[in-house]
């Protein structure tokens, strides 16, 4: 097992933190809190605090030092606990109201609240910049299933490989295709208008 | 149109079950049927699906001619890697029209058109989906995340190191004692002890009288175990003459022997 994937450098590193070398959880960390910042905010949409679940997510990776195995690649073990902490983020966000996403977006091209009360997303009608583009894509990928909006952001935005998309979710290569699949058709449907009029600015 | 609650929990598991996504585990059990039993729209619904499973099911793989299939990956590939833009997708639907004509199979009318739509829409959507491009990471945030974890990680730091810190110490003082017991100078194995007995100028008389007792018991019992039993018995008498001194008269006194020619040693 430690062979097939002894290669990984994260599994390299979790294993030296594990036989004891605090340094490898450094690196571990400056590796790879960008992208779960990223996968985080991907799925999440730019609401506040996204640091410190960045920081569970890492505090997750100390508590299972001992138990660690390295069954797959670093990120793909990382991802599965980003993804599990996500759709607890947001089903605790579900149970606090509606998923509030369209706050403005800030100067780093974030931010924001959509009321996700309708599948179509409320585009701007008068001029298409380009913040109010991304703004209507993570609105309309937001608005997609947990299972479907991970699938496609892996794979999209983290060339994520299926098969690993699969370990992540729990899931079979199949039912990844068919996942991502019925996510571009609901993304084609609902940002019809965006499409029709060329989308890019 | 509302739909009621129970139907659309239904269709949401059946949706789960059809992607092939983990399903509840009282799926299998009692929630499924308990709303199939009062519901006939759910209940044609699955039977519906479960048919439509089977079906496919009997489908063969559908597969490309080799050369087909290596043309049209050729084909999308290359148009992907493109800029989405009118020169691509006309690119892409050249490509597409060669490798139909080529294909040489009958193309059911319309197909060409309808692949070629399709190809657009998914290179718009990717275009459109690339429009954002990136999330920006703050600055720092390793550190900051580090800085975070330091006191969870300096918590189990020491929890971790407690235990081999106290085997240490118990190692280490179990070495110490083993030492200083082996280091002890071992005098007494050196030089041994020597066992000193009191000697008495004149042995006490009873004493001996005794040990002569015990000598005579212990020379009768190895003699009986030596013999058998009526021998034994025979050669009493001979045994003790040969044991005896002949100025042993007064022992002699108080033997009861049958034989007396036997008891006299000095035979006279």
């Amino acid at each position: 097992m430690a062979s097939d994937y002894g290669r990984d450098e994260g599994v390299q590193l979790m294993l030296a933190y594990q036989a004891g070398d605090e340094g490898a959880f450094d690196r571990l960390v400056e590796q790879y809190s960008g992208q779960v910042y990223a996968l985080l905010t991907r799925f999440l949409g730019s609401r506040p605090g996204r640091e410190d679940l960045v920081q569970e997510v890492f505090l997750r990776v100390i508590r299972a030092r001992d138990r660690y195995q390295p069954t797959a690649r670093f990120s793909t073990w990382l991802y599965r606990i980003v993804f599990n902490m996500a759709v607890n983020e947001t089903q605790r966000s579900s149970n606090r109201g509606a998923l509030s996403l369209d706050q403005p977006l800030g100067a780093d091209g974030e931010g924001g609240t959509i009321e996700i009360h309708d599948s179509r997303v409320e585009l701007p009608s008068a001029s298409l910049e380009r913040d109010d583009v991304v703004r209507a894509v993570r609105q309309a990928i937001a608005a997609l299933p947990d299972q479907q909006r991970a699938a496609l952001i892996l794979a999209k935005y983290h060339d994520t490989p299926y098969a690993e998309i699969a370990e992540i979710l729990g899931s079979s290569e199949k039912a990844i295709k068919s996942l991502i699949h019925r996510a571009r058709e609901t993304l084609r449907q609902t940002l019809a208008p965006l499409l029709q009029q060329g989308g890019t600015p | 149109m509302t739909i009621d609650p129970g139907c659309h929990e239904f269709r949401a598991h059946l949706a789960r079950a059809l992607e092939g996504l983990p399903v509840p585990a009282e799926l299998q059990t009692l929630s499924w049927h308990e709303h199939l039993l009062g519901c006939g729209a759910c209940r044609e619904l699955l039977e519906q699906e479960e048919a439509l499973e089977v079906l496919l099911a009997t489908l063969p793989e559908p597969k490309l001619p080799p050369e087909l299939k290596r043309r049209l990956v050729a084909c999308l590939t290359h148009a992907s890697s493109e800029e989405v833009a009118a020169t691509s997708l006309a690119s892409a639907d050249r490509g597409l029209d060669d490798l139909l004509d080529a294909a040489g199979a009958p193309v059911p009318a319309g197909l060409g058109e309808r692949v070629r739509r399709g190809l657009r829409a998914e290179l718009a959507l990717d275009a459109l989906l690339e429009v954002d491009t990136g999330v920006e990471v703050p600055s720092d945030l390793g550190r900051r995340v580090l800085r975070g974890l330091e006191a969870e990680r300096g918590q189990r730091a020491r929890r971790r190191f407690a235990l081999p810190t106290y085997a240490a110490a118990a190692a280490v003082l179990l070495m110490a004692l083993g030492v200083s017991l082996w280091s002890e100078p071992p005098a007494e194995e050196a030089q041994p002890r020597a066992v000193v007995v009191a000697e008495a100028e004149d042995p006490d008389p009873s004493m001996l009288a005794v040990l002569d007792l015990i000598e005579d018991d212990r020379l009768w019992r190895d003699y009986e175990a030596s013999v058998e039993p009526a021998e034994a018995e025979g050669d009493l008498h001979l045994l003790l003459c040969d044991s005896l001194e002949p100025g042993d008269e007064l022992l002699l006194s108080f033997i009861d022997v049958d034989d007396s020619e036997t008891v006299n040693p000095a035979g006279g």
